[in-house]
């Protein structure tokens, strides 16, 4: 799973006027809780944070927040607020979890290959785009590989046909389609 | 044109806008976006000249999604007619539009072609916007 660093420190202000002077002095409010410790309010500088962001994409990624004169925690981004006009970020949820606890996590899945049944005029229907995958959350992969090279036309590629390391458990039923190719007519 | 089906009730008070679009104002389907920045109405007619536009800029080429549905009445008193004796007549549907809405979407066209696209589309419309892509969200 993708690994980012980010550095933030307590936040000590709180209320509407209070946060809007700090978003325009370049910071942004944020809170971190989870793992039945207190939440923590916290704030981090705008820019690196939206550089640092804009990588992650909202793909699964384990943060690893150094806060100052406390200890770094590992988090994931639970939850991001956005001004609906302008998209500046307005707010972050950032959730603790415990590297060495498995926990769900949704990946998603990348097409990759041409498929034989394509060749010869059929149609690739991706039915489903992601799957939900159990795990350590290091161990989580960005992204699973479909390779629909041996698929004809007719065939599907199944959730059980997927590949998974053995300390990983894949949650979504093995019997969903992943990817389906259809005859010419059907499609 | 876009028009409801069946209504509850045939006129409706006229309203006002404020606000902004907390909902719909995300990028859900395509790669590129036609962003609202004021309040505003927008007509069946201007939503079915916007999409003209842009299909017609991108020749058919990709996939467009409409995020706005006209489904706020507005009645006008015929011509000539003296002021009071109730409301008028529907004479067309509306979308009410607030800061932030996504309008339109485009996917499978590249970024050029659909901000070229999507400007078109905005020059149709009675308010400002702007042209937003998938690239550009946190």
């Amino acid at each position: 799973m993708l690994q980012q660093e980010m550095s933030a420190s307590v936040r000590t202000d709180f209320g509407k006027g209070a946060m809007r002077r700090l978003r325009m002095a370049g910071s942004t409010p944020a809170v971190i809780y989870g793992t039945g410790r207190e939440p923590v309010a916290l704030q981090l500088e705008t820019l690196p944070l939206v550089k640092q962001l804009l990588k992650i994409r909202r793909r699964n990624a384990v943060i690893t927040l150094n806060i100052e004169g406390d200890s770094s925690r590992h988090v994931l981004i639970k939850e991001l607020q956005t001004d609906p006009v302008r998209d500046t970020l307005i707010h972050a949820d950032f959730y603790e979890i415990p590297l060495d606890k498995p926990r769900q996590f949704t990946v998603d899945l990348v097409v990759t290959g041409a498929a034989k049944g394509v060749d010869v005029g059929g149609v690739l229907e991706v039915v489903s785009k992601k799957v939900v995958i159990e795990g350590n959350p290091l161990d989580i992969p960005d992204t699973m590989a479909v390779d629909v090279t041996d698929l004809a036309i007719g065939d599907d590629y199944l959730v059980s046909n997927l590949e998974i390391p053995a300390n990983l458990k894949m949650i979504t039923a093995g019997n969903a389609v992943c990817v389906t190719i259809m005859a010419p007519s059907a499609a | 044109m876009l028009s409801p089906k069946k209504v509850l009730h045939r006129k409706v008070f006229k309203g006002r806008l404020t606000g902004v679009a907390f909902r719909g104002s995300s990028i859900s389907f395509g790669d590129f976006a036609l962003k609202a920045l004021d309040c505003g109405k927008m007509s069946a007619r201007q939503i079915e000249a916007a999409r003209i536009a842009v299909n017609r800029k991108i020749k058919r080429g990709g996939k467009v999604w409409i995020r706005v549905f006209p489904d706020k009445p507005i009645t006008k008193k015929a011509a000539e007619t003296r002021m009071g004796k109730g409301k008028g007549s529907p004479e067309y549907w509306v979308a009410q539009i607030h800061p932030g809405k996504i309008l339109f979407e485009i996917a499978g066209v590249d970024e050029e072609l659909a901000v070229r696209a999507l400007t078109l589309a905005g020059n149709k419309l009675p308010f400002a916007t702007k042209v937003v892509s998938r690239g550009d969200m946190i």
